[in-house]
Order: structure tokens, then C-alpha cells, then sequence
């Protein structure tokens, strides 16, 4: 009988210490888990700090010079090339460098600004806008240009 | 003693069990992550919905129109999209396109998810050609085709969007801000991988060469500005190009080579690109007058003919001196 009892009281603690295991191994999942992540948000700000910086450092700006091959069509416009301007004194144009700094950057301040109901509607109008087909056949035709569509995949 | 053993044996039986429990943990975690990854991954390569695509387009071509303004002459909208329409026609990917100007100087092409393309008055300015504006659409309707952004979005899993499992749900509310910022954050602030530029200046050239236009459009007009001297006003309108875009001579240079594989009968359409966008009366520069016809200015009594356009009279050839009084005489 004190047999049986030993027995019963070394099974019971054989028990309790798989179970203790077994808790404390299914207990770390959650915590290894937000560490993977943590330490998957980190990597991705620092490659998205890396890209940034790689921008920054290295601008395609145009090239300082023309460049002196003879083999390359001269500029469309004799003399001094610049950059034309399309400011209009009669129409709705701004007459004016809407949206970036003296670099030609994106100022951050517009990229974080959110859209007014204005610019929603703004961006419908241009959604909704459909060319007449039988007017782009016209134009396609009267221009000399291919007629034929490429036929359409429903989508890939 | 003999019930002392056996506790021992026991004891020691209960501390071996601990770390096979935690490799039992390890494996069902890595199990756990690894479903996970592969759902990650099988989301980030599942393409938008069409409705998705347009309702983060048109979300992202409002915040665009946020920063730039649109520039709403309806004539030269309405080129602009028939310049493009016969581009885009020659895309393998069913999309309704759309085409629209942006109301700044800057000289560049954006395109968004959803077929939204959009060019600016900068740009318009310093096209000489039809072919080299068909050349320009189509190089962003080949980003749209091949959805280039929406890729990029996608694997950088940094919106919730893209985490997300199911594939048909329509971002809305504060979501729907948030990825469009980071679609136009995408599209302003970050080169466009070269492969992808590659890919696009390539598909780009095969849709303008297969609409009938002059397959060198792209490469003149990128020839073109590499030729600008960098100074201070001309950085201001080509630096935003110049830091999402691979160096203008880089491209001229791939171009060549692809061209080489392209009939050189296309059509430039410098004509009828001066009659809608019309240079001469679109630009106030000494550079812009020097492009426009050399023409002398038309006599007493002369017929021209021309358009109203922007509240404008557009000349479709010819000039007339400054101060040149005129009377109209509508003909339709």
C-alpha cells in the first residue's frame, strides 16, 4: 500500500514537471514572436534609411555640361539651351513651381498634407473623363497611325 | 531506497523533458512562421483587384493633385488623352486609362495604380512633337501594365494593406489615406529600379512604335533635356525627375540600343502637336518664339486659321506681329 502511494506521489511529480515544460516552452512562442517582428520592423527602417540616403547622396541631376559627341542630334532650339517655361498669362496655368523647393524636391510638408474634398473631386473628374472612340478613330486615322488595338488580356 | 531511485530516475526523466518541450515549441513556432511568411508572400504577389486599383488611384491622384494643382484647359486635356488613349490602346492589360496635365513647371510624368497618368504643363512645354509626348505616355503606361508601383508597394509590406489576407477587400477611411501617401511618397521621392525603368522604356517603345508613332519619341525628348545645362532653374525643373529616374544619358544610351530593333517610319506629328499644345503661344520665353515658325507674320487681309482654345485664339499656322488688330469670323 505505501508502495502504491510512493508511486502515485512520483507520477504525480514526473506530471507536474512535463507540464511545467511544456508551458514554459508554448509561453516563449508569443515573446519570440514579437521579437521576430521587432526585429523585422527594425531592418525594414533602416533599408528604407539606407534607400533615402542613397537618394539623397547621389541625385540624377542633369549633367553639368553638354555633352561633345558629334554623333547625337544637336539641341531642338539654336543657341543657349534652357528649359522653356509654359507660364501663361491668360488661362487658369499658376505661373508657377507648384509642389516642390528650389532643388526640384517634393517639399515633405506636401507629401504629408492630405487632399481637400476639392481634390477628390478633382480627381473624379479626371477619372470620369472618357475620350470619345469614334473621335480617337478620327484622330488615329487623320494622324496616320495604327488603327488596330492589341488585343486585351483580362488581366495578369 | 529502492522508492528513492526510482524519484531520482524520475526527476531526472522531468528535467530531460523540459528542453524536448521547448524544441517542441521551436517547431511549432517556426511552423507557425513559416505559414505566415508564405501568406505574406502569396498576398504580396496577388495583384490588386481592378476596384482596388482604382480606388487607391484615384485616392493617390487627389493627394497628387493636392501638391501640383490641375492644370484644366479642356482642349489640351482632351489631346492629351487622345495622345494617350492611342497608346494605351496598344497595352496587353485591360485598364481604363486616364490623362491628365499637372498645373506646375516641373518637367516630369507620373503614373498611379488604376490607369491614372499624368503629365505637366513643364513637360508639355519642352515636348517639340507628338511622337515625343506619345513616347513619354507610353513609357508610364508600360509602368501601369506591368503595375511596376504596385509592386513596389506591395514588397515593402509597410502598409497594413499589404498584409492583409484577403485579396478582394476595398481599402477605406484613415487605410485608404495612409497607402495613397505612401503610393505618392513611392512615385515622388524614390528611384524607380533600373530593371523596371528598363522594362518600362522597353514596353513603352514597343507601344509607341506599335500605335504608328516614331519609336525615337522617348529617346528625343530624354536627349533633349540632357543637353540643359544644370543651373539653378533648370535644376528646379527637372531635379524631381532626375532623383526618381535613372541619369537622362543612361536612358538616351539604352534607347539606341533598343531602337536599333524598331522601323524608323513612324509618325513625329510636329504639326499637329504645335496646334494643340502651341508652343509659340503656350511659352513666353526668347527660347520658346525661336522654335516657333519662322514664318513672316501674315498681311492685311490674310486668312488664317486656328482654334479657341483656353479663351485663346490658337493659330494652326502663321503668325501675326504684336499689336496686329484682327477680325474673327467663327466658322463653326
Amino acid at each position: 500500500m505505501k508502495n502504491v502511494k510512493t508511486r502515485l506521489t512520483v507520477f504525480s511529480i514526473t506530471i507536474f514537471l512535463i507540464g511545467t515544460g511544456s508551458a514554459l516552452a508554448i509561453f516563449q512562442q508569443p515573446a519570440a514572436n514579437q521579437q521576430n517582428q521587432q526585429g523585422q520592423q527594425q531592418g525594414q527602417t533602416e533599408q528604407q534609411k539606407k534607400k533615402q540616403d542613397k537618394n539623397n547622396q547621389n541625385p540624377n541631376n542633369p549633367p553639368a555640361k553638354p555633352p561633345n559627341d558629334d554623333s547625337k542630334p544637336a539641341p531642338l532650339f539654336g543657341g543657349t539651351v534652357n528649359l522653356k517655361s509654359s507660364r501663361q498669362t491668360k488661362d487658369s496655368a499658376s505661373l508657377g513651381f507648384n509642389g516642390v523647393d528650389p532643388n526640384g524636391q517634393v517639399a515633405k510638408s506636401f507629401l504629408i498634407a492630405s487632399p481637400t474634398g476639392a481634390d477628390a473631386a478633382k480627381a473624379q473628374i479626371v477619372a470620369s473623363y472618357k475620350v470619345d472612340p469614334a473621335e480617337l478613330n478620327k484622330f488615329i486615322q487623320d494622324g496616320s497611325l495604327n488603327p488596330k488595338a492589341a488585343p486585351q488580356k483580362s488581366d495578369n | 531506497m529502492r522508492t528513492l531511485k526510482f524519484t531520482f530516475l524520475l526527476l531526472v526523466a522531468g528535467i530531460i523533458s523540459y528542453p524536448a518541450h521547448a524544441q517542441l515549441g521551436d517547431a511549432i513556432r517556426k511552423a507557425q512562421n513559416n505559414a505566415s511568411k508564405a501568406k505574406r508572400a502569396a498576398n504580396i504577389y496577388t495583384p490588386w483587384s481592378a476596384e482596388q486599383e482604382r480606388v487607391i488611384g484615384e485616392a493617390s491622384a487627389a493627394k497628387l493633385i493636392n501638391i501640383f494643382g490641375l492644370y484644366e484647359n479642356p482642349d489640351m486635356v482632351k489631346y492629351v488623352n487622345l495622345v494617350g488613349g492611342a497608346v494605351a490602346r496598344q497595352a496587353g492589360r485591360n485598364v481604363p486609362y486616364h490623362f491628365a496635365i499637372l498645373d506646375t513647371e516641373v518637367v516630369t510624368a507620373v503614373s498611379l495604380p488604376g490607369g491614372f497618368v499624368f503629365i505637366t504643363r513643364g513637360a508639355l512645354a519642352n515636348i517639340h512633337s507628338e511622337s515625343e509626348l506619345a513616347g513619354t505616355l507610353a513609357h508610364e503606361v508600360a509602368h501601369i501594365d506591368r503595375r511596376h508601383l504596385e509592386k513596389e508597394i506591395r514588397s515593402q509590406k509597410a502598409s497594413q494593406f499589404a498584409k492583409e489576407e484577403t485579396a478582394s477587400r476595398i481599402p477605406q477611411g484613415a487605410e485608404l489615406v495612409n497607402l495613397s501617401g505612401e503610393v505618392i511618397r513611392n512615385a515622388l521621392t524614390l528611384q524607380v529600379s533600373r530593371d523596371k525603368e528598363t522594362e518600362a522604356d522597353q514596353v513603352g517603345l514597343d507601344l509607341s512604335s506599335k500605335a504608328g508613332y516614331d519609336s525615337a519619341g522617348l529617346r528625343n525628348f530624354l536627349q533633349f533635356l540632357s543637353q540643359v545645362p544644370a543651373n539653378g532653374e533648370n535644376q528646379k525643373q527637372l531635379g524631381l525627375w532626375g532623383s526618381t529616374h535613372p541619369p537622362f544619358n543612361e536612358r538616351v544610351a539604352t534607347l539606341n540600343s533598343l531602337l536599333a530593333k524598331y522601323p524608323n517610319n513612324g509618325q513625329q506629328l510636329q504639326d499637329r502637336y504645335s496646334w494643340y499644345v502651341n508652343p509659340l503661344n503656350f511659352s513666353k520665353t526668347i527660347q520658346a518664339t525661336s522654335a516657333a515658325p519662322t514664318s513672316a507674320p501674315a498681311a492685311g487681309g490674310a486668312e488664317l486659321d486656328g482654334i479657341v482654345s483656353g479663351g485663346m485664339i490658337v493659330l494652326q499656322s502663321g503668325r501675326l506681329a504684336e499689336g496686329t488688330k484682327v477680325k474673327i469670323r467663327v466658322v463653326e
